[in-house]
């Protein structure tokens, strides 16, 4: 794929602060979120070793990912399921695209797929012709307005009840009856989706998890309409990411619950569904040997676009996310500044991981910075993803980069040189104490100068302390005894 | 060379650089050896708890007989002249089918034929009934969740099409946790195409965090339970 311009993170983010409303409706969705996902693990005792374990099962099939896709593959095949393996973007598109064109496909449903949003599978079938609505309540306003989804959970927490009112008013001619409160938008939106799951051909989803042992995907919702995409239609595509699997069932479990409590605080997600190939029909006609529904068809696509190039790398990590959507309801910046700033389909500290790793920095040099490297990413990670590390990884082959600022680059150099000899580090330090409280007031500054400008362009710089840190340590005194 | 065969090959040249599994840096708080926290409440009243507390409910019933009424008395309530059902047998209640017919309820059992317009005029139709009537292959306490198996004589369609789902479990299906379920029935997911983990209605809250039951799914779970 061609990628335009450079994405800007900075231009992004100062456009979203700009939006009146939007950081306050961030931050109360992401607020809301994390508060129930804290009280859910207060409530499950064991929810710190089973973290553990899910991180260990992750890293288990990541670091065995072929024995993992080949058992799959197999199992898949035993059960009557057609797998297809696409290499990048376009390959995935093309591959759903045949399905669709062989079948004379001229509907679609969709469940909630971030991989279809990654490859932008819509607008390709589209182009083909094809009628194609997404069926989650939140993609489906956010298709209906055109916009992309802000989160992987909640598509539009961007959005307010009079925002979505709007949208069915001037999408789908909605009346005020309509549109008075969250409860009759959701039924006018039931009541519009049902007739078009009833009507599709296709169905194309995503997949939270493959589990290799039984060549089974599973995909979790709590609205239903992913069980109503997978079952309705007689054909039936899977997009999975090809990092996306989980050994056996038992495996599967600690999944689930892990995933429901860091995403929305519940103890399992409404549905989970475990699906192993298409409706099974007795080979002898025998109806009542035979499932009475289910598709006729389960394709899935595993899609790879720059997946395995991060496998051996100080990135590899990235690909145990499980796309609860917790490291962004916790991230400072992230609640200030909501999904769309971060310019790609993966948003929050994953996505800024992810987003670079997998397109490249050229594209979207600044995402690793969309961080204060605080932590709370990890800490509140369901696999325990080391995401600052990898940040730090990023920032540091981004000051490789030739297009990198000679000011940064020398700045760096000396700041390296400087803080390897402590005389002068000392020194140095002073000098900035006595620089920075001169021109502070009330112990902030307001404005640096030169390249540092950049740093008081959104917010104060504190003054020095009035002692240093290692004054402090020397002046503590001799260490208390053991 | 096929994709396959390529994705494949980069994976296995790629898994030897030597970062990945074992060697990611992981921060990581060290594991506490918190045993399972033993529920001391019995699984039937987690159950019930854990259910109600997502907006299901349990009509805890004494004999075969009661929950043959239960499942009726439902339907009454809806007035309605159908049921999307399994087969008796797999809904486990001997005489539903009949009870249900002396009250004038019609019993459904789903199947989809083959080709158009046959297949949308079926789906159609099964859209409009009210209730649909399932057993359950098994039940989890901890979290109020109710396991369908697909199969023969088992539409998935019967949970999942219309507004009111009803639900009949039997008490010694029920497991404490997910874990224990799956450990006590490891070939759980390969006896049917589907297996669908239930935990409470339908449910949204995309429009500014506002709970709305029965978006897509049914807005209605009742599970009669069965000693």
């Amino acid at each position: 794929m061609i990628e335009p311009q450079p994405v800007s993170f900075h231009r992004g983010a100062a456009r979203s602060l700009a939006t009146p409303d939007l950081p306050a409706k961030i931050e109360r969705a992401t607020t809301r979120l994390v508060a129930a996902r804290h009280a859910a693990f207060a409530a499950f005792p064991e929810g710190d070793a089973l973290r553990d374990e899910a991180r260990a099962i992750r890293a288990r099939v990541v670091g065995h990912l072929d024995q993992h896709l080949i058992r799959f593959e197999t199992e898949l095949q035993k059960r009557g399921g057609h797998l297809h393996w696409a290499a990048a973007a376009g390959d995935a598109v093309r591959i759903v695209g045949e399905i669709a064109r062989a079948r004379g496909v001229r509907r679609v449903v969709k469940g909630k797929s971030m991989v279809s949003e990654e490859v932008e599978l819509n607008a390709a079938l589209e182009a083909a012709g094809i009628h194609v609505v997404e069926t989650d309540l939140g993609e489906y306003v956010a298709q209906l307005a055109g916009e992309p989804p802000s989160h992987i959970v909640g598509p539009i927490i961007h959005k307010s009840r009079e925002d979505v009112a709007a949208v069915f008013r001037e999408k789908l001619g909605a009346g005020d009856e309509d549109v008075a409160d969250a409860a009759r938008m959701t039924a006018l939106a039931r009541r519009t989706l049902r007739a078009e799951f009833l009507a599709a051909d296709m169905g194309i989803s995503g997949a939270n998890f493959g589990i290799a042992e039984t060549g089974s995907i599973c995909l979790v919702t709590n609205e239903g309409n992913g069980r109503l995409t997978t079952t309705l239609p007689r054909v039936h595509v899977a997009l999975l990411g090809i990092e996306r699997l989980v050994a056996t069932m038992a495996d599967l479990g600690v999944m689930l619950r892990l995933l429901a409590r860091s995403a929305t605080g519940q103890k399992l997600s409404v549905y989970s569904n475990v699906l192993s190939g298409p409706r099974r029909r007795d080979p002898a006609g025998s109806e009542a040997a035979s499932e009475p529904d289910g598709p006729d068809e389960l394709h899935v696509v595993l899609v790879d676009n720059g997946r395995t190039e991060l496998l051996g790398t100080e990135l590899a990590e990235i690909l145990y996310c499980i796309r609860c959507g917790a490291c962004l309801n916790t991230c400072p910046v992230f609640q200030s500044v909501g999904g769309h700033a971060y310019g790609s389909v993966y948003s929050g500290p994953v996505g800024a991981v992810l987003t670079p790793a997998l397109r490249g920095l050229d594209a979207y040099p600044d995402l690793p910075h969309a961080s204060s490297l605080c932590g709370a990413c990890r800490e509140i990670c369901p696999v325990r993803i080391d995401i600052p590390r990898m940040l730090l990884a990023l920032r540091a082959r981004g000051a490789r980069r030739p297009d990198t600022p000679a000011w940064i680059r020398q700045g760096l150099r000396m700041y390296a040189w400087l803080a390897v000899r402590p005389r002068l580090f000392a020194a140095a330090a002073r000098a900035a104490r006595i620089a920075t409280r001169i021109r502070a007031r009330d112990g902030w500054l307001r404005s640096l100068p030169g390249p540092l400008a950049g740093w008081t362009a959104h917010r104060d710089f504190p003054a020095f302390a009035p002692r240093s840190f290692q004054r402090l340590w020397r002046d503590r005194g001799p260490a208390a005894p053991r | 060379m096929t994709a396959r065969d390529q994705i494949l090959a980069r994976v296995a040249t790629n898994l030897r650089r030597g970062w990945g599994a074992g060697t990611a840096h992981a921060h990581r708080t060290p594991p506490r050896a918190t045993p399972e926290a033993p529920s001391s409440m019995p699984p039937r009243e987690r159950f019930t708890r854990e259910l109600e507390a997502v907006a299901g409910r349990v009509h805890a019933v004494r004999s075969d007989a009661d929950a043959v009424e239960a499942v009726l008395g439902i339907c009454a309530e809806r007035r309605a002249p159908c049921v999307l059902a399994w087969y008796e047998e797999y809904v486990g209640l001997a005489g539903l089918r009949h009870a249900l017919f002396d009250g004038k309820v019609g019993y459904d059992t789903g199947w989809l034929p083959d080709g158009e317009p046959a297949r949308a005029e079926r789906l159609a139709s099964l859209g409009r009934i009210a209730v649909g009537v399932t057993g359950a292959d098994a039940a989890i306490a901890e979290s109020g969740t109710i396991v369908l198996l697909s199969g023969p004589g088992r539409p998935r369609l019967a949970s999942l099409l219309p507004p009111v789902h009803v639900a009949v479990l039997r008490e010694d299906r029920l497991y404490a946790s997910l874990p224990d379920l799956l450990a006590a029935r490891p070939r759980l997911s390969d006896e049917g195409s589907n297996l669908v983990l239930i935990t409470g209605p339908s449910r949204t809250a995309d429009i500014e965090m506002t709970l709305t039951r029965g978006v897509h799914g049914p807005a209605e779970v009742h599970v009669v339970l069965v000693p």
